[in-house]
């Protein structure tokens, strides 16, 4: 499939119409329900996140967005036009220290919904790949690469 | 998303119905403060009706759940889907939160 792109603004109310635009052009998938959640919360804390630490919240600031589909893997790039963060030392939220803090917990949960994820060096892009019909869901990782 | 209160006995019963996402938390969270003190110390949250929550909803239950136990009471989860149930796994928050089955068997459980 051609990569489609397409950006939003950083703006709240935009969350759900990135993530159905892409839930959307899946439907000739027929993907279990599971699946959609996965990827659907996925691409929804990527785009909070570009929206609130990478944007700040500046509206005219846009989110950029990139799918692929190349057989059952499904890649999906959320940009955003922030300085970037360091990505290799984020405190681990289910630790006792961290439990009860409020943050921490989106990007925790794209790393377990999701196949793989990658970080441009920057930090200001997130690469998220999803295995639409034999990934983590299944219980078998899938070899990388 | 909606969310309705009632009191059972001694027993605040929060009901909510739709998603707990990033727009909808702030709401949620009036929800938690506009329950009296006096009221704090037994809450059973339903989540029967929903079947979406993320990073932000979780974050806003772990915020109630510190209020109300500070407050000397306990917050407890009710009617979890598999899918939300399986980010309290995920999250470890199922170790902070006691979760049953329905509310029924939480209002039998609390306190």
């Amino acid at each position: 499939m051609i990569n489609p792109a397409f950006e939003i603004p950083s703006d709240p109310i935009y969350i759900t119409e990135a993530s159905s635009r892409i839930i959307n052009s899946l439907k000739d998938f027929n993907l279990k329900e599971d699946v959609i959640f996965d990827i659907r919360l996925s691409v929804e804390e990527a785009v909070i996140n570009a929206i609130k630490y990478g944007n700040n919240f500046k509206k005219d600031l846009p989110i950029l967005i990139n799918y692929s589909i190349t057989g059952d893997r499904l890649e999906i790039i959320v940009k955003d036009m922030g300085k970037g963060f360091d990505y290799s030392s984020l405190p681990d939220p289910t630790s006792q220290e961290n439990i009860l803090k409020s943050g921490g917990r989106g990007l925790f949960l794209i790393r377990n919904l999701m196949d793989e994820i990658k970080f441009n060096d920057k930090g200001n892009e997130i690469k998220m790949v999803k295995f639409l019909t034999g990934g983590k869901l299944y219980g078998s990782k899938r070899q990388k690469g | 998303m909606v969310v309705k209160d009632r009191r059972v006995n001694e027993i605040t019963v929060l009901t909510v119905d739709g998603e707990i996402n990033f727009n909808s938390s702030p709401d949620f969270r009036k929800a938690f403060l506009r329950i009296p003190d006096s009221n704090l110390k037994k809450v059973v949250v339903n989540l029967a009706g929903v079947d979406y929550v993320d990073s932000s909803g979780l974050a806003t239950l772990v915020e109630a759940y510190q209020k109300i136990k500070g407050a000397g009471g306990e917050l407890i989860l009710a009617n979890l889907s598999d899918k939300v149930k399986s980010l309290f796994e995920i999250t470890k928050l199922e170790k902070l939160f006691r979760v049953f089955q329905s509310e029924e068997e939480a209002l039998r459980n609390i306190g």
